[in-house]
């Protein structure tokens, strides 16, 4: 390691003393990782089994810096530190003492280990703890649908555990803060009483969903010392990186680690927290350099042009309304500004921008972002075939997505169903039609319409190919007929022996008949890759509700199927996306966790209200769920004002200092319901165009 | 083999490497996720699975300072239960000074990193390493000391310990003499297999592996060539990608040599779960 190429204050933390602890904050950009990364391989070289490293991120994409530095050929050999979160920490802990701590947590089942539930099993068992009260009438007023409500009760319930109040307090303290119609109130009683149930479900079953998961890690590690000191002994150096991002849970942990833990690194990015909403609480970090000797502020930013500070510095204070005369004549460089009519006009503007950048000013793809503050999935579409067409790779990411969306997830599940007739889940014409498209190659609609109206009976059952008369045989042709009559002999054979959960079945159905040569999925990578997701999540959901089924005698694979069908099992999964030379589309939030600056961005419709305001979420409030909340007050609409627009605030700036270019802003004039609209970041804009007027004419 | 910055090779990629190129490059370099079945029958193959991961979790336990009666009480199992008190006379017998259970160790061979999990690290009081595996067989026998020699496993094993200073920077690496390997099986108690290290063997391993490193690194992709022996094959999930044959071998046939630990390793190494919801 040169310590050469690092600035002086730099130096003085990757070289101070190793057992001590540290504070270290600034802006993004200003080195502080570049630091830690050097002072970890200067950790590394004094670290042995018995004094190991652990570094802490609020999530994975932010602990990437870490993951690199470990496999440059200079890092010393010797343990891997451990690189986890709060979330990992916690079921890492729950597992290794399981059998101690499961009977005083009030767990009844007694199982040999426990069941931790994901946010689709946990809504699944939320929605079979809810039936009786949503029978009753429960959230009667509340018009939101259902997968939504459960997973807002399930926010409630993760604040409560996130913060550190117990769950019964979740209601009294929403009231307190309501300002609006009584109906309310009744709601919040209600959401509470189901997350109570839900809760005393879990303590029966011995299932932990994230909640419950914090809970038992925080109550755990803070009343019984001799674990803690157990669970924490191998660890004698501590690096916890953006921990404004992170929950006050986690900062309470580091607290009571203090004097266990001699050398800690604890750092913080001004001006972020941009996870407000999952419980990140940038004043809770800040009690950390109580425990920490020594404070170090880094104030220089590095590889920052100066028209986009410049920019970045005006548009921050035309949000805030804040008064600024000196607006440098650089900041007019760092932007565009493109005005259209309609929607498919900026989706084909951005796209020929983008064109031009890759093809012409020979822009690598991956330093290329378009960002919006949602991303559904019209809007994916259009950019995302646009694109395509241009020869342009691109990776859409969002938070999660939906397998029970893809057109290879239904392909299989139709002769999955035909499989096992005793489920007696129908299959349409149309999803046979669609399966047939996707498993026999060449098959077109035509085709594929003639085959599934013609071997489609009732009670669902299939009939093979050779079944059909021969004129209409000739018509859909019998190379691909002959296909259809191997995947129902196929299926005939597997009838005749023993059943297997529906995972397996799906594994033995790719692997031994359409993943072979003459079958859609022969060497098919991209949805090998979500078969794979789907089988994984059938297998998941097998192994959490395994003792479920048995209790109501159901088999697990039909309650998949039946929960799938009612589209309240999504089977999302979560990825993580390799880092390639793509242009990435994603949620303007997404996109800041992944903490990867790129030389162009581009903003969609900034006229669109979602910019600045939060989403609608009647059950729960992150805002009143929050330690720095005061029970005495109720939460107004000036308030509400406030924290949008500090957050619309945070969010400009976090992007443009994830900017090192040029940014292309565009206002849609009618959006898409055909709406003339308008918003605070908009309305930012228009100030900053005016507040520049004078010095566009000066210059 | 492309640039792949992210990736550390280990005993399980280089072990897939010399038994077929084509699995390492569809596994590491493709990340070719194929959903078909690797043995059968397959319920029991994932019991074993379990069971497996059962008995390495309380042996984790024990290391942690768990009482072994409070461990003992989640093992419903029978056969798992047997390995459980085959492991606790086995353990009765050793006497160490420190321990480490499950942990991951890391060393650089010709700037590429090179990465092992130990089941078990002890220090004796004479300042001796020993390095525990333990290996759980679904046949009836004993798996031969044969199949474990030429295993990338016993190799790497002792070779990414011996690089290791432990907080000493200027004091010389552990020396080889001092390490040794054992393959305890919780099915045959009384008849570990056992691997002691030397200065020779490092030497020697060491090229080897560096030798077989920069083959893999300086190999063109497509240039990974399938297995000839097509045995094999039944035994990996990209038959069918591959066109070699349909349907999974049985996990009880003599040509299984299916080690039930490693998968999860690859895993093991980003140990970070998110906050999802």
């Amino acid at each position: 390691m040169n310590i050469q190429q690092y600035n002086s204050l730099q130096q003085e933390v990757i070289e101070s003393e190793i057992n001590t602890h540290l504070f270290l904050e600034g802006p993004f950009k200003s080195g502080k990782t570049s630091a830690a990364t050097a002072r970890l391989k200067h950790l590394a070289d004094q670290s042995n089994p018995e004094h190991q490293i652990l570094i802490l991120t609020p999530q994975h994409t932010l602990s990437q810096a870490y993951q690199r530095c470990l496999l440059e050929s200079d890092f010393p050999s010797g343990v891997i530190p451990t690189i986890t979160t709060l979330a990992g920490l916690s079921r890492q802990f729950i597992r290794l003492f399981w059998s101690m701590i499961s009977e005083n947590s009030g767990f009844q089942a007694r199982s040999a280990s426990p069941t931790f539930l994901n946010m689709e099993s946990a809504q699944f068992f939320m929605e079979q703890v809810c039936q009786p009260f949503l029978a009753k009438g429960y959230f009667l007023e509340v018009h939101i649908n259902q997968a939504r409500l459960f997973s807002q009760i399930l926010d409630t319930m993760n604040k409560a555990a996130l913060i550190g109040y117990p769950l019964e307090e979740t209601a009294p303290r929403l009231t307190a803060a309501w300002n609006g119609e009584a109906i309310r109130v009744k709601h919040y009683q209600q959401s509470q009483e189901c997350a109570l149930a839900f809760r005393k479900f879990c303590l029966q079953n011995d299932v932990l969903d994230f909640s419950l998961q914090i809970e038992i890690f925080r109550n755990a590690i803070l009343a019984n010392s001799s674990l803690r000191q157990q669970f924490f002994k191998p660890y004698h150096y501590l690096i916890a990186d953006n921990i404004e991002e992170d929950v006050p849970c986690l900062h309470d942990l580091l607290l009571e680690l203090s004097d266990q833990i001699p050398s800690m690194l604890l750092i913080k990015d001004l001006h972020a927290g941009f996870r407000s909403f999952l419980g990140a609480d940038p004043p809770s970090a800040d009690r950390l350099r109580s425990i920490c000797s020594q404070n170090f502020t880094f104030t220089e930013q590095f590889r920052v042009s100066s028209p986009m500070h410049a920019f970045q510095s005006a548009m921050t204070h035309c949000i805030m309304r804040k008064n600024s005369t000196d607006i440098s004549p650089d900041a007019l460089q760092a932007y565009t500004l493109q005005n259209v009519q309609f929607y498919p006009e900026m989706i084909n503007s951005i796209c020929d921008m983008v064109d031009h950048l890759v093809h012409e000013e020979q822009v690598p793809p991956g330093e290329i972002a378009i960002l919006s503050p949602y991303l559904p999935d019209s809007l994916k579409f259009s950019l995302t075939t646009r694109l395509q067409s241009l020869s342009i790779p691109y990776l859409s990411t969002r938070p999660s997505r939906t397998l029970a969306e893809e057109s290879v997830t239904n392909a299989v599940l139709v002769f999955a169903k035909h499989a096992h007739p005793q489920w007696e889940i129908p299959i349409t014409s149309e999803e046979l039609r669609s399966a047939l498209m996707v498993l026999l190659p060449g098959c077109d609609i035509i085709r594929a319409s003639l085959l599934a109206q013609n071997t489609l009976k009732a009670n669902h059952h299939l009939e093979h190919f050779s079944t059909i008369p021969e004129f209409t045989r000739t018509r859909i042709t019998y190379a691909m007929g002959n296909q259809f009559d191997v995947i129902l002999d196929w299926i005939d054979q597997y009838q005749q022996s023993t059943q297997v959960p529906l995972d397996v079945f799906l594994s033995l159905l790719f692997g031994e008949v359409l993943s072979q040569p003459g079958f859609g999925l022969h060497n098919d990578i991209d949805n090998a890759v979500l078969l794979t997701r789907l089988i994984a999540s059938i297998r998941d959901f097998r192994l959490t509700f395994q003792s479920l089924a048995e209790q109501q005698h159901i088999d697990s694979s039909q309650l998949f199927m039946e929960t799938l069908q009612r589209g309240l099992l999504p089977a999302s999964f979560y990825r993580d996306e390799p880092d390639l030379d793509t242009v990435t589309i994603a949620p303007a939030f997404t996109f800041l966790m992944k903490n990867k600056p790129v030389r162009y961005q581009f903003w969609l419709d900034i006229g669109d209200i979602g910019w600045w305001e939060r989403l609608d979420q009647p059950l729960t409030h992150p805002y009143v769920l929050n330690r720095n909340w005061d029970p005495s007050k109720r939460w107004t609409d000036a308030q509400e004002y406030q924290a949008n627009q500090s957050s619309l605030e945070r969010l400009v700036r976090g992007l443009l200092d994830r900017c090192e270019e040029h940014v292309y802003l565009y206002v849609v004039r009618l959006n898409q319901a055909g709406i003339n609209q308008s918003s605070p970041l908009l309305s930012g804009i228009q100030l900053f165009l005016k507040r520049t007027m004078g010095v566009k004419n000066h210059a | 083999m492309p640039a792949m910055p992210d990736f550390r090779f280990s005993a399980q990629s280089l072990q897939d490497y010399v038994e077929c190129q084509r699995r390492f490059e569809l596994r590491y370099i493709q990340k070719l996720d194929w959903p078909a079945e690797e043995s059968s029958p397959y319920l029991e193959f994932e019991q074993f699975r379990q069971k497996g991961n059962l008995f390495h979790q309380c042996v984790n336990q024990y290391f942690h300072h768990l009482a072994p009666q409070v461990i003992e009480k989640q093992i419903e199992d029978q056969e798992v239960l047997c390995w459980w008190q085959n492991f606790l006379a086995f353990i009765a017998t050793q006497s160490f000074t420190f321990s480490t259970a499950e942990t991951l160790f890391q060393t650089h061979i010709g700037g590429y990193p090179v990465v092992a999990k130990y089941d078990l690290l002890v220090l004796q009081k004479d300042g001796n390493y020993t390095i525990f595996d333990w290996k759980t067989t679904a046949r009836e026998q004993k798996p031969k000391r044969s199949a474990f020699i030429q295993k990338m496993q016993t190799i790497i094993y002792p070779y990414v310990l011996s690089q290791c200073r432990f907080g000493h920077p200027d004091r010389n690496d552990i020396e080889p003499v001092s390490i040794t390997l054992i393959y305890w099986f919780p099915q045959f108690p009384e008849q570990p297999e056992t691997f002691p290290y030397s200065t020779a063997q490092q030497v020697q391993d060491e090229k080897m592996l560096a030798d077989l490193i920069h083959e893999i690194v300086i190999k063109p992709t497509g240039d990974f060539a399938l297995v000839e022996d097509e045995k094999r094959c039944r035994f990996c999930v990209y038959r069918s990608y591959c066109g070699r044959g349909e349907k999974a071998g049985s996990m009880y046939s003599a040509d299984a040599n299916l080690d039930m630990e490693f998968s999860d390793m690859d895993l093991d190494i980003e140990n970070v779960e998110e906050i999802r919801y």
